[in-house]
């Protein structure tokens, strides 16, 4: 039908300006939107395939778009008992602020046939673009509903994306919404409880809200553990014997195969079995050709962890940057699980678009020209997403200076990813010396290759190793029996507590750098700088005096059930996996998840005064019992 | 009874398994055999059966040759042979490849729950740390052998599989005498396990027979050597009969955190 109207909308201005752009081609005509100076309706005319010459009004929200709350009855904290919180009816919401965009959404409804959804493509993206749906059908309630699939907003890209309309993903969309839920009845009923029974324990609490959030306390867990092994490590002294033999000048260190004991005696014992054979048979020399692999592509959870340790910013900062070089069109979406990049995608395309940059330029032509090869794949793909990359070229002034480090990563890493493995050659040599092993290992590196562009990898020749022949017989030019001790383990960087949420399966890239940041803010955790620095200048993580009264005391309530362990997390985490791959009902997940954080609730109440102990222990008592 | 089937039992019981029982234990073990009309090969199995968790200070003969030389502890003497198979019982076994602090962790672990299956806690994530923060202790600039291991917060091999060692037994002979015995070089079944605390209400001596337990019963063989005073122990040289006395399992099991975390105090406190 000529003329029909089609209403677009993106999750942010931002991407809605950039597509309305490339779309309209030039003819663009923009409104004001009553009641709101950020969101602005972009007009222009489009010819998509499946429906023909269309008015396009493209427009945006500011994310989500509603909230879920408790009934007014309940919003009070001293409104109920908060075990009620698990089953006190709930509604949706519209933030006071957001009901001008709300309005708007309704009311270009009524002149649309189709709804066009270019909210971002991840699961809350999916949930944003059901918020939007509900409105639209509130103003047209025979309104179609279509979605875009996009990863990035390069033109092309673009295109492509409005000429291939999807259906929303429920399922998605759902999985959101039971975390909206949980979060909420447990996030309130936790935080109400403890804030109430511990606040009046010390003046230092008494208007501290004492938050309670499912991922965040298991995320304080890992920081107050870390603390304690730190501090409960005692050293401990341990023994090594340690050959040297000197051929054609040069001096080869030999390692012994156990490493070293902690038993002085026994390795005194081996040691003059050893000083007995006077001389040493050579078992092995092998000479094999050896690599350091090319990195994989680039995830969030890489992004964060490398971004944190290279580029002297914490992960929420790298990806607040990221999301701007996003929403700017200099990068790809940059919350993303897949760490493979598809056989058609054309990769060659970007790395022209990097020949001429000042940095890396000439590298990127070198690969071009012959040097280029097909990334290793990893094993995971999201199926919504391609690696992290970037889009276009962005000269220096485009960007400030954090937008020109995560842009630089981002890109050193995706040409790195298009090179040769860096290739070596390692030597190894062992030798049997009465009953004990011993080995010698060199290094010579050949080819840089990815290297050369991926400054954030070292690989270094180690000094050449003379030439054994098997089976020879040597005399050691020295050998010792030393001892040393062992150190520490160091306090929790960032890039290895998101290394650690990670492996323990709880938060999802896109919202670990939040719960990091929020247990700093809740004053439950500090950060500093490592102290003798070093270049990098890490950021080491410390619980504060509140932080592990709460995780000590949680810990004394019940081991089985404790909150401060990854588990129950990483358990609704699944389920809300299980959401969206359709295996799992959003109503299944909600009950039983509130069913396992109910019994911890009544758990705590039960046993809350573990929890005064703990606290009146550390904030009151500054540690004594 | 019959002596005459009793010298049989001797005789079937030294020639496969070293083992020399004692007069006492024999003739109770015969007398309270059942069907003493049983084939000699089974009633020999079944003694040596037995026999696996008894204490063989009072269950074997004292007879020379099924004892440590007197001189097997001795320091002094840089190297001795075993001139017959000894069969002797564990009394203590430590891994010298662990510090002890991370053994107590080890420990630690299971006690907070963190084996279960569908609860454990990762706690170290590799590849993460400075590349140029140089920990203290050794570090081999050769990457073959392992990079950190100087540092502790590498957690030993140990949690559900066992143990690598090499590990340092304490062996006991037939008369009482004790000796240390080294695992020179690896012998499959020595080797630690933290098992599991009882889930609740399963039943409760459900102990695994894994590893070596205390009482584990062993035959160091003809030709073992030892050098000042340790006692080498190869697959060659070893033959591990297995069983266990319980009661000095369990004692050894609920005190061994509490030793190890002794010893490391003495150790620092010097």
């Amino acid at each position: 039908m000529p003329g029909q109207q089609i209403l677009c909308v993106a999750e942010k201005p931002a991407i809605a300006k950039a597509v309305a752009q490339h779309l309209a081609g030039g003819r663009l005509q923009t409104r004001n939107v009553r009641g709101n100076q950020y969101v602005k309706n972009y007009q222009f005319t489009y010819n998509f395939p499946l429906w023909g010459d269309c008015d396009v009004i493209m427009t945006s929200v500011l994310g989500h778009l509603t909230g879920l709350d408790f009934d007014q009855r309940y919003r009070k904290w001293t409104s109920c008992p908060p075990s009620q919180l698990f089953e006190a009816p709930i509604q949706v919401t519209i933030d006071h602020d957001k009901k001008a965009i709300a309005e708007n959404i309704s009311q270009q409804a009524r002149y649309s046939r189709i709804l066009f959804i270019w909210t971002d493509c991840d699961r809350e993206g999916e949930h944003i673009g059901t918020e939007v749906r509900n409105e639209a059908l509130k103003g047209n309630p025979r309104i179609i509903v279509k979605r875009a699939r996009f990863s990035n907003t390069e033109k092309n890209h673009v295109v492509q994306a409005a000429r291939n309309p999807i259906d929303l993903d429920e399922h998605q969309a759902n999985a959101v919404a039971a975390r909206i839920e949980l979060d909420l009845r447990i996030g309130a009923a936790f935080t109400r409880f403890q804030t109430l029974s511990l606040q009046n324990l010390s003046e230092k609490l008494e208007n501290q809200l004492l938050s309670y959030g499912s991922c965040q306390f298991p995320t304080l867990g890992f920081v107050v553990d870390r603390y304690y092994r730190v501090r409960n490590f005692k050293p401990e002294s341990f023994w090594l014997i340690k050959v040297m033999h000197k051929r054609e000048n040069i001096k080869v260190n030999f390692n012994w195969r156990r490493v070293h004991l902690f038993d002085r005696a026994a390795v005194t014992i081996l040691f003059e079995q050893c000083l007995d054979s006077k001389h040493a048979k050579v078992t092995k020399v092998q000479k094999k050709p050896t690599s350091k692999w090319r990195p994989l592509p680039l995830t969030t959870v890489e992004l964060q962890m490398q971004g944190s340790r290279f580029l002297r910013m914490n992960s929420h900062e790298v990806m607040s940057v990221a999301e701007k070089l996003y929403q700017k069109g200099f990068i790809s979406y940059p919350r993303t699980e897949t760490d493979q990049f598809s056989r058609d995608f054309d990769l060659k395309a970007l790395v022209r678009k990097q020949t001429q940059h000042n940095s890396w330029g000439q590298y990127a032509q070198g690969l071009l020209d012959g040097a280029f090869k097909q990334p290793r794949p990893g094993r995971n793909n999201d199926q919504a997403h391609p690696p992290i990359h970037p889009v276009i070229h962005a000269g220096d002034n485009a960007l400030d200076a954090n937008e020109r480090k995560v842009y630089e990563f981002v890109t050193r890493r995706f040409l790195a990813c298009c090179s040769e493995d860096a290739k070596g050659e390692a030597s190894d040599i062992e030798i049997e010396w009465g009953p004990e092993t011993f080995h010698a290992h060199g290094l010579v590196v050949l080819e840089r290759n990815y290297l050369d562009v991926y400054v954030y990898d070292k690989w270094e020749s180690s000094q050449q190793l003379p030439r054994y022949t098997l089976n020879e017989t040597l005399e050691p030019t020295e050998a010792n029996m030393t001892d040393g001790k062992t150190t520490p383990p160091t306090y929790l960087t960032e890039p290895e507590l998101i290394g650690l949420m990670d492996a323990n399966g709880i938060g999802t890239d896109a919202t670990m750098a939040e719960h990091i940041q929020k247990i700093k803010d809740r004053h439950y955790a500090q950060s500093r700088s490592k102290a003798g620095g070093g270049r990098n200048q890490v950021q080491e993580f410390i619980p504060t005096v509140l932080g592990v009264a709460l995780v000590e005391g949680y810990d004394n309530v019940g081991l089985d059930v404790s909150v401060s362990k990854p588990f129950l997390r990483k358990e609704m985490e699944l389920k809300m996996k299980a959401i969206c791959e359709g295996r799992k009902s959003r109503r299944e997940v909600v009950d039983e998840s509130l069913e396992q954080y109910r019994e911890v609730f009544v758990k705590t109440q039960r046993e809350i005064d573990a929890l005064k102990r703990s606290v009146t222990k550390y904030v009151v008592n500054d540690g004594r019992e | 009874m019959s002596t005459h089937l009793a010298s049989q039992l001797k005789s079937e019981l030294f020639s496969r398994y070293s083992l020399v029982p004692s007069e006492q234990w024999l003739s109770d073990f015969l007398s309270g055999s059942r069907n003493p009309s049983h084939p000699l090969p089974s009633l020999t199995s079944t003694a040596h059966f037995r026999l696996l968790s008894t204490d063989f200070t009072t269950a074997l003969s004292r007879r020379q040759g099924q004892l440590f030389p007197s001189t097997i502890s001795d320091v002094h003497t840089k190297e001795l042979v075993l001139q017959t198979d000894i069969p002797v019982q564990v009394l203590d076994i430590q891994d010298t490849s662990t510090s002890k602090w991370a053994q107590i962790e080890a420990i630690e672990r299971v006690e907070r729950g963190e084996e279960i299956r569908g609860r454990e806690v990762i706690r170290n994530v590799p590849g993460v740390n400075d590349d140029d923060n140089g920990n203290g202790g050794e570090q081999a600039r050769d990457s073959s052998s392992r990079p950190s291991a100087a540092s502790s917060s590498n957690v030993p091999s140990d949690s559900k599989k066992g143990s690598t060692g090499p590990h340092k037994l304490l062996l006991q002979d037939a008369a009482g005498s004790k000796a240390w015995a080294f695992e020179m070089s690896r012998v499959e079944r020595i080797t630690i396990v933290n098992s599991n605390p009882p889930m609740p209400g399963a039943a409760a001596a459900q102990v695994p027979a894994e590893g070596i337990q205390i009482g584990c019963k062993l035959v160091l063989k003809k030709g073992t050597k030892v050098r000042r005073g340790l006692i080498m122990m190869t697959p060659a040289s070893t033959t591990i009969m297995g069983g266990r006395v319980e009661i000095w399992d369990k004692k050894w099991r609920d005190g061994r955190k509490a030793r190890l975390k002794q010893e490391l105090e003495r150790e620092n406190a010097n």
